[in-house]
């Protein structure tokens, strides 16, 4: 009941499995998270995915983002200068 | 100023102080004193990425040019969300994934210690002059308008900055950034509102635009194609790209910032947040100047916005000189106070014909202000001494002191110090990290403890925030002197960008490539600044171009004779 306990309250910590807990609860979190393992741990190192694929995906559709919202901006300032001038 | 205000900016400073030292015990190591441990999230790096670009010059200098010029500032920013893009595809994850301390150490690992040493000591050089004008500009100005000595300026913003820094590292630099960054857009909010509503009733913000639009204040786009001037269309999207490349790419004050982060996607978050924020941000802060100027057409503006250079010339031999353009400067205010008001009523009853007279009733008799504040300026320049005298840093602190409310007053003073303090913490960190880890552990301490390493780089944020106040004070005194070392920097962007560029391009460039290119860039960009009237936007161009062309043909030749493989 307290190993548990102590399980369950280490689980949301991130920076807590590169100290190698003994949990399992806690080595499932290295799945969810891209940090790359500290030096001599062993078992996070097996588990680490340095870049999936659904980032990288995520990634582009930002840039994709940002490119447009950009081209409305400067649209807009245009309009702004035309409109009042 | 009120006691209230007094009390905000004092309460301001010891808070930030305070804030900075909560986060001490967080930075026991080397990692976690300089990286953060790279556990930071990456909106609060995103954050203080901004806050570090935006200084206590962006607050008064481009309000005042805001007030001057109208928006055309704005093109300088206009690359930056693609420089952030593609920064975000090439440098970012090699930094990243590399596991370094500085941008400079990069260029070790792929090419060789004089590389890296050469680029991190230009860095330090140009970084730490420049801070010390990023600390004399917003105290030069804060002194004349608060009753403060220079020194005592420069003091009250560097030595609460430096404690903090030195002792909470960049964990500290990056939450007290967070914070700093909320203080400023609401100090430009609450200026926003103070102007709008002080102005004549029947102006809302649509009129304010419409009298700003008629004298051109409102362009944002200049789509001539001049190499000698700094902002068009052109400078600010194909010169402005290198200079942002390099500054967020290779500049150790920003690239410190991403290495806190988790991971690269994480880093690349940080840095788009700038590609999102940054141009609203900086229209806010010229919507502000050019709204300003649009307040001044109501209310009457000092011809001069510099009291101290105003009462020396009403006191001195030329003093006739002055009464007489002063004179002329309140008939040709008076005359534009009635054209805008002439101007708004035609808009408010639809008449075509007597807005458009209107407007160039307004036009004319800007035409005439800017011609009389000249012969002022010119006046002081000659009675000071100071070739390149101007009064546009004082525009918006003199409004600030003179129209806004109490608290508004002590909220906007302590925006403008919270911006000079979170570029100067930033770059502190950054020298302090290049001196350490680039030279220190490199070559004199490789196996150096924790403790040991600490201790050093906590000392040498102490050394950079005294040098930087000494630099600070004695820019002060440099007059004209100021925009040379501010432009210090500008002779190294482009050439150290090209670097980078040969070393993520690919395989073939070699070390002494690398390095005999960087010598050429250099020695192009001190030719173009001397010899030609190319804007110093251009400058970061041929730097880069000469970098990668002369260090790409030097590999070659060093290939051939002495039959190198590519790395």
């Amino acid at each position: 009941m307290a190993v548990r306990r102590r399980t369950r309250r280490r689980a949301p910590l991130v920076k807590r499995w590169c100290g190698c807990s003994p949990t399992s609860t806690g080595l499932a979190n290295v799945e969810r998270v891209s940090l790359p393992p500290r030096r001599g741990c062993a078992r996070a190192a097996r588990r680490y995915e340095p870049d999936s694929e659904e980032p990288r995906r995520s990634m582009r559709s930002s840039y994709i983002r940002v490119v447009l919202i950009w081209l409305v901006v400067l649209a807009a300032l245009y309009v702004l200068q035309t409109s009042f001038s | 100023m009120h006691p209230i205000d007094w009390f905000i900016v004092g309460a301001y400073l010891i808070w930030i102080v305070w804030d900075g030292l909560r986060l001490t015990k967080r930075s026991s190591e080397v990692e976690g004193y300089f990286l953060g441990s790279r556990n930071l999230p990456w909106w609060a790096v995103g954050l203080s990425v901004m806050a570090t670009q935006l200084s206590a010059i962006t607050m008064i200098g481009t309000t005042g040019q805001g007030y001057t010029d109208g928006m055309r500032f704005l093109q300088f920013y206009y690359a930056l969300p693609i420089a952030m893009i593609i920064l975000s595809v090439t440098l970012v994850p090699f930094f990243h994934n590399a596991k370094i301390f500085t941008a400079y150490e990069y260029l070790e690992q792929r090419f060789d210690a004089k590389t890296r040493a050469f680029t991190s000591l230009l860095f330090l050089l140009s970084r730490s002059m420049s801070l010390g004008v990023v600390i004399s500009a917003p105290a030069v100005v804060l002194a004349v308008v608060l009753g403060f000595s220079v020194t005592g300026t420069v003091l009250l913003i560097a030595i609460p900055t430096a404690i903090y820094t030195m002792f909470g590292g960049v964990q500290a630099v990056t939450w007290t950034d967070v914070k700093q960054m909320v203080l400023i857009v609401a100090g430009l909010a609450a200026a926003v509102v103070v102007l709008v509503t002080g102005l004549p009733s029947g102006i809302g913000l649509g009129g304010a635009m419409r009298l700003a639009g008629a004298t051109g204040r409102l362009q944002t786009f200049d789509f001539s194609f001049d190499l000698t001037n700094q902002y068009t269309f052109w400078s600010g999207t194909i010169a402005a790209l290198f200079l942002f490349c390099s500054y967020f790419g290779t500049d150790q004050s920003q690239v410190q910032r991403y290495l806190t982060t988790r991971s690269v996607d994480e880093a690349r978050g940080s840095l788009l947040m700038s590609a999102y924020w940054k141009i609203p941000l900086q229209a806010l802060v010229l919507l502000v100047g050019v709204l300003l100027f649009v307040f001044y057409l109501f209310v009457p503006a000092p011809m001069l916005f510099n009291r101290t250079h105003e009462d020396a010339l009403r006191r001195g031999p030329r003093a006739a000189e002055y009464a007489a353009l002063e004179q002329r400067f309140e008939g040709a205010t008076a005359s534009r106070a009635a054209a805008a008001r002439v101007m708004t009523a035609a808009d408010g009853a639809g008449d075509a014909a007597a807005m458009t007279a209107a407007r160039q009733a307004l036009r004319d008799r800007e035409v005439e202000i800017r011609a009389v504040r000249a012969e002022a300026l010119a006046l002081v320049r000659q009675t000071t001494g100071d070739a390149s005298y101007n009064d546009v840093n004082y525009v918006f602190p003199t409004f600030i002191v003179t129209q806004m409310p109490v608290g508004v007053v002590g909220l906007l003073i302590a925006a403008i110090l919270a911006a000079a303090m979170s570029t100067i913490s930033g770059e502190l960190a950054s020298l302090s990290t290049a001196t350490v880890i680039d030279f220190y552990r490199r070559f004199y301490r490789p196996a150096g403890t924790d403790a040991h390493i600490l201790a050093v780089s906590r000392f040498a944020t102490g050394f950079w925030g005294i040098f930087a106040s000494v630099v600070a004070v004695w820019a002060a005194e440099l007059g004209s002197l100021i925009e040379v070392v501010n432009r210090f920097g500008s002779f190294f962007y482009g050439s150290i960008l090209g670097v980078f560029i040969l070393a993520v391009g690919g395989r073939y460039a070699t070390a002494n490539g690398a390095f005999v290119g960087l010598l050429a860039g250099m020695t192009a960009v001190a030719w173009a600044a001397a010899f030609t009237p190319v804007a110093f936007l251009w400058h970061n161009v041929i730097g880069a171009v000469a970098v990668v062309v002369v260090g790409l043909a030097v590999s070659v030749a060093e290939r051939r004779v002495r039959a190198v493989p590519p790395r």
